[in-house]
């Protein structure tokens, strides 16, 4: 043995000695633990005060007092809200309580299930001390109140799934997983004031009667999982487990307690494959070199990755509350056993700081760090992925919904909803061939070669142009908002396009491909052209929310519908279409012009009809080069519907120049 | 664990020996932990498979319990999904037990006594994670390839 090794050997022996043997203690050591969170042990007061030599506070949540060295006898710890403890100390030693608050109610009723009566009983944590009386109110989520006369038992009726789902007026499938966001979760809040002595105190209770649910078959174990339908039956898997179906007004709830994989089989016998599983025991290896090693280089970057860790250092302002956020910013659903984030917090006694709190972030032990900020699980977990036919479903809506669709402050889906986007594939022809590359979701992200065409089952309903589509969660360099990065042809004034590229891929002049073709979808070819209105924002400077991080509505801009506010820096009031000469307005000499086209034979119709302009019309094969760009222009203004307030004078300057040509 | 990455551990003589490393996908990773001892896995030249970062491994010689779990053995057991470390006390010597003087304890394969407590025979070098990534008659002892005795 070299001189190095013996003593490395000898440091061995001390840490591993010091780590791994139970020595007798020498002092005696008292270390209290928070039993829930509201209890904050740093005002906590002891008796006899010269009992103990060191008090040593970590957080709210740990109290270690180290007593007087030859102190014996008793000490008796009392904290504002708790019980208080005591222990006889007559020896040398390391001792752990737990410290109970006087009133004991859950911070959450989560998956309380719709339509249904919860009662919510106050206890006392402490053995003999009795309730103080607790009065009652809502907050938010009107639900009548029934009290019982001491207080302390409260009952509240939670709204049935048909019901909040008609206020939503979300467009959901007819089959299959009934997805639930926030919005549709039937939450009620309640607070309890109480008193205790002089000193009064507020809880709030959060009753959820739904689970947040993506769509997508991969479900956090303990919450109820709706169906649309009844009749719907579960296989036993290989050990002959299956999971309990009950049937709930028009729904099918699902218990999702038992982890694994089940198919459910509905009475046409059309099969749905799921999978339950709890957010910590899912292993990350997504990114491993075999597998998805591009999308995950990427994803280390992301917003979504960092937001708890933003929050938590104060990137996003001092206002951020981590307790609230993080039902958004870390997996799981709060008040779930489902091995999620608030889950854990509450296994380790771990309490979220109250404001920003960067060292709290560093420290976070590793069970809660690899579930806090929205990993890949968040949206494709947490069980293990669907089967390849059912992968399809990551493209809804809903998946986004379950954080983005929280009003009044998370509007995002709600505005979205009430956009054409949603509703762009409600007719079965829109979902075939070059429509679907504008009109679906799917058939977009094929056409810009973001992801391999795949077929959507025709129970799938409606998914629109979803949020998958001008998102991508997995981009490089997509920045805050996550906009998808399209490459894009065409000139469009040389101006970077910014955000707008991807609304330019389908709004920006489709299918030109032949002498023939007329330009169709060309809002973005004027105005993004020279002029007014192309501005660095490109479309979102009209078509989305003013920028403002600190907006009492987040996504409000997702109805895509022209704000008039953006037009007050220039104008001072809402423009109105100029009138040219002759009381013709711009679509008017547009229209006139294709009709005078028709007459002379320089367009023709092409048999079908396109949704965007009627019938379906093509050049004359007759037309010289010159007619034929002049047509062109003509189509290009009378394609656009908005083309006045897109560019105006570019419009009339396309028009006089047809003109000119065709004289 | 050595870090928030992946990894897979059993318990051994009192030492946790960890394999592994890949990054959590999506995971802001915190500080290391510093009582991991690690190094990079010897690989042989028959090993075949898809071409992959050389996989780490790491060792605790002093590895954490669950509180009053005791001293004794653990074994980090592996469920379809999921990891769960479940410990029970046990008589068997390992690593930071009392050895020698009068008890006469005895450390395990590939620990020496030193100050009457147990502890490597070597410093871990963080080689290897099972038997068959050594050499032909030697084992894998707390992550070092040593000599078969």
């Amino acid at each position: 043995m070299t001189r190095r090794d013996a003593a490395l050997m000898s440091a061995l022996a001390g840490a591993v000695a010091f780590a791994g043997c139970r020595e007798e203690p020498s002092t005696i050591t008292w270390v209290l633990r928070a039993g829930s969170a509201e209890i904050d042990l740093r005002r906590a007061r002891w008796e006899p005060a010269g009992a103990v030599r060191t008090a040593r506070r970590i957080g709210g949540a740990r109290l270690e007092l180290e007593l007087r060295p030859g102190f014996r006898g008793d000490v008796r710890v009392e904290t504002e809200g708790a019980c208080s403890v005591s222990a006889t100390f007559d020896r040398p030693d390391v001792r752990t309580t737990d410290v109970a608050a006087r009133v004991v109610l859950p911070e959450w009723v989560a998956g309380a299930g719709y339509d249904r009566d919860v009662e919510i009983v106050a206890t006392s944590g402490c053995a003999e001390a009795a309730l103080p009386s607790i009065e009652w109110h809502v907050t938010s989520g009107a639900s009548p109140l029934d009290v019982t006369d001491d207080g302390h038992r409260v009952r509240v009726h939670t709204p049935s799934l048909q019901a909040v789902l008609a206020t939503a007026g979300a467009s959901l499938p007819s089959w299959g997983i009934v997805p639930i966001s926030p919005r549709t979760q039937g939450r009620i809040t309640l607070e309890a004031r109480f008193a205790v002595g002089s000193a009064s105190a507020t809880r709030t209770v959060e009753v959820v009667a739904g689970s947040r649910a993506t769509g997508v078959p991969t479900v956090a174990a303990g919450g109820p999982l709706y169906l649309f339908g009844e009749g719907w039956t579960a296989q036993p898997d290989v050990h002959g487990r299956a999971p309990a179906l009950s049937s709930t007004g028009g729904f099918t709830q699902v218990d999702t307690r038992t982890p694994g994989r089940f198919v459910l089989v509905d009475s046409a016998s059309r099969r749905l494959g799921v999978r339950f599983g709890r957010y910590d025991e899912m292993p990350l290896d997504c990114s491993r070199a075999e597998c998805h090693r591009d999308v995950g280089q990427t994803i280390e970057a992301s917003a979504m990755t960092h937001v708890f860790e933003r929050g938590l250092v104060g990137a996003l302002g001092d206002d951020y509350r981590p307790a609230c956020a993080v039902a958004c910013h870390a997996l799981g659903e709060p008040g779930q056993d489902d091995g999620g984030f608030v889950h854990l917090a509450r296994i380790f006694s771990a309490r979220l700081p109250a404001a920003p709190d960067a060292d709290w972030f560093a420290e976070m032990p590793r069970a809660l760090r690899r579930t806090s900020g929205v990993g890949c699980m968040a949206c494709h977990g947490p069980a293990a992925i669907p089967e390849s036919d059912a992968r399809w479903s990551i493209l809804r809506a809903s998946v986004c919904a379950t954080c983005h669709d929280a009003p009044p402050k998370y509007g995002h889906v709600a505005a979205w909803q009430s956009s054409a986007m949603a509703t762009s594939d409600r007719t079965p022809e829109t979902r075939v061939g070059e429509c679907a590359a504008c009109h679906t979701t799917a058939g977009f992200l094929a056409a810009i070669g973001a992801r391999k065409a795949i077929a959507i089952p025709a129970e799938a309903g409606a998914l629109g142009i979803s949020c998958a589509a001008c998102h991508s969660p997995h981009a490089k360099d997509s920045g805050v908002s996550l906009v998808r990065v399209v490459a894009i042809q065409g000139d469009f004034g040389g101006k970077p396009l910014g955000s707008s590229v991807v609304c330019v891929a389908c709004h920006g002049g489709r299918a030109v491909a032949s002498k023939s073709d007329l330009p169709r979808a060309t809002a973005a070819l004027l105005a993004l052209a020279p002029g007014p209105h192309a501005t660095d924002r490109g479309c979102l400077a009209c078509h989305g929310a003013p920028r403002d991080p600190k907006a009492s509505v987040h996504g409000a801009g997702h109805a895509f519908k022209a704000n008039p506010a953006s037009c007050r820096p220039c104008h001072t009031d809402t423009p109105k279409e100029h009138v040219d000469a002759g009381s013709q307005t711009i679509a008017h000499r547009a229209n006139a012009l294709f009709e005078s086209l028709l007459r002379r034979g320089l367009v023709v119709a092409a048999g079908g009809v396109t949704p965007h302009s009627g019938t379906s019309y093509a050049i004359a094969t007759t037309a010289d080069a010159a007619l034929a760009e002049a047509v062109r222009k003509v189509a290009l203004v009378r394609d656009d519907r908005a083309a006045a307030s897109h560019n105006a004078a570019r419009a009339r300057a396309l028009l006089d120049e047809a003109e000119r040509a065709l004289r | 664990m050595p870090d928030d990455g992946e990894w897979e551990c059993f318990e051994r003589d009192g030492a946790v020996a960890c394999l592994g490393g890949e990054a959590a996908a999506a995971v802001v990773g915190g500080r290391r932990d510093e009582a991991w001892i690690c190094g990079v896995r010897r690989t042989h030249a028959d090993a075949g498979g898809p071409a992959s970062a050389p996989a780490r491994v790491c060792v605790d010689l002093a590895p954490d319990r669950p509180d009053d779990a005791g001293f004794g053995q653990c074994a980090i057991a592996h469920r379809p999904a999921g990891a769960r470390q479940i410990c029970t006390p046990s008589k068997t010597t390992s690593l930071g037990a009392s050895c020698g003087g009068a008890g006469g304890a005895t450390c395990p394969p590939g620990a020496a006594c030193v100050t009457s407590v147990c502890v490597p025979a070597r410093v871990p070098l963080g080689e290897c994670w099972q038997d068959t990534d050594c050499a032909e008659g030697q084992a894998c002892v707390f992550a070092t390839c040593a000599r078969r005795s």
